[in-house]
């Protein structure tokens, strides 16, 4: 995967350099730009964890710092019109043009989990789920090719990750976005689609024989998906504050939600929260 | 942030006549031709309508009341709009509300029906919370 990363890589740069040839176009602006929000809200967020229990204030709220940073091709932003809140990236921009980009980014696709962890804080104990190792986050390189209109969003994510340190895996994400501004609401529909490989869901919901116990016997998954559909509102309060409202549904693969370990099939996100614009 | 952040975002603009508001620089053509009105109070509410994303429209209720000391009659104009939003006759306290939709200020004036002098005048500022940007891409759509 490294390799196909490399080669898409080399293919977009050697097309960025014939283009820039050919248009001439005007360098990009490569001024400094930033933005800072906070973001308070209370959330129905359940993990994706069957086990895991959900019963301290902290479950149901979030506070989350969104950065935006953007200086000579280079870029640090979150997502903000997904509900997702682990939607950080760092990236640079191969080729940017009016409707359409293909950046380089490093960013966290997978949520980890720590089973012995979990069940210290769980009052119902689950014999065996304790031998279950601990999952690293899915971080990874990724090649992103972005598409524009006025109030469409479209992406396409390729990526390797190496959540485990020895079998690597990669993800294929796809994602649309549409605006419609009602007033003085915008709200943004999105779908997504994630193709995840065989080595990724074996790492995540996986049971090796040396984890195996009775209630979590050994489990080899095949590859894996998941279907994604929000909506996302954004209300204006002042000059400083915005009323946000969202909810996410989540439809895993069989491969994941059949794992002795549990994993949820079905997952909803509720949210609703004030952002603070600085 | 715009300069326009640091107008006053919320509580209300309230032009008196001419008579109550001579300190004032917005009172209209009636005070630049001195002649006295009876208008007590004429208020619009919110003073400034907030939209997400500079240069977008801004979409709001305004809340206008108005108060004289004496019955007369009157006409509600949108400056630069040659057709009343609404007229009254022999009215000496009104409320009402009308719809608000614009990118910019929108300024409201209060005639004399005969005379077709501004009596008073007020307006309704539209703020952001994001300001428009010339980048092409990271915050260009949304």
């Amino acid at each position: 995967m490294h390799r196909l990363i490399a080669a898409l890589l080399f293919m977009s740069l050697a097309g960025s350099a014939l283009a820039d040839d050919i248009e001439s176009e005007a360098p990009d602006d490569d001024s400094f730009q930033w933005q800072v929000m906070f973001e308070y809200a209370v959330q129905y967020d359940p993990t994706v964890l069957e086990v895991a229990e959900h019963d301290s204030f902290n479950d149901f709220s979030s506070g989350s710092f969104y950065l935006d940073v953007s200086y000579n091709g280079f870029f640090i932003q979150t997502d903000r019109h997904r509900t997702s809140t682990f939607s950080g990236e760092f990236g640079y921009q191969l080729i940017e043009r009016d409707d359409w980009g293909l950046d380089i980014i490093a960013k966290v696709y997978l949520h980890g989990f720590d089973p012995a962890s979990i069940e210290r804080n769980n009052d119902k104990k689950h014999p065996g789920f304790e031998k279950i190792t601990e999952r690293n986050f899915g971080g990874g390189i990724a090649l992103r090719y972005s598409y524009f209109e006025e109030n469409v969003f479209f992406s396409a994510d390729l990526a390797t990750l190496d959540p485990s340190g020895k079998n690597e895996g990669w993800l294929f994400d796809l994602y649309y976005s549409h605006l419609t501004v009602y007033q003085n609401w915008d709200i943004y529909s999105g779908v997504g689609l994630s193709y995840f490989s065989q080595e990724l869901v074996d790492y995540y919901a996986g049971v090796t024989e040396q984890e195996s116990s009775t209630h979590y016997p050994v489990y080899q998954s095949g590859d894996g998906y998941k279907i994604e559909a929000q909506v996302f509102g954004l209300y204006p309060l002042s000059q400083d504050w915005a009323f946000t409202a969202g909810m996410t549904h989540s439809l895993y693969s069989s491969s994941f939600s059949q794992s002795p370990i549990g994993l949820r099939k079905n997952i909803t996100l509720y949210k609703l929260g004030v952002r603070y614009v600085f | 942030m715009s300069s326009s952040r640091t107008l006053l975002w919320c509580g209300a603009v309230v032009f008196s006549g001419m008579t109550q508001a001579s300190d004032t620089t917005t009172a209209g053509a009636a005070t630049e031709q001195n002649i006295a009105t009876p208008v007590e109070q004429f208020s619009v509410l919110p003073a400034t309508c907030i939209t997400l994303r500079q240069g977008r429209k801004c979409f709001a209720t305004i809340t206008i009341k108005l108060t004289l000391s004496a019955a007369g009659s009157y006409c509600l104009y949108q400056q630069g709009i040659d057709e009343p939003i609404q007229c009254w006759n022999q009215v000496s306290t009104h409320q009402f509300s009308v719809p608000f939709e614009s990118s910019e200020k929108v300024v409201y004036q209060l005639k004399d029906q005969q005379s077709h002098h501004i009596i008073a005048q007020a307006g309704v500022e539209v703020s952001w919370v994001h300001q428009a940007t010339s980048r092409k891409r990271r915050w260009r759509l949304f």
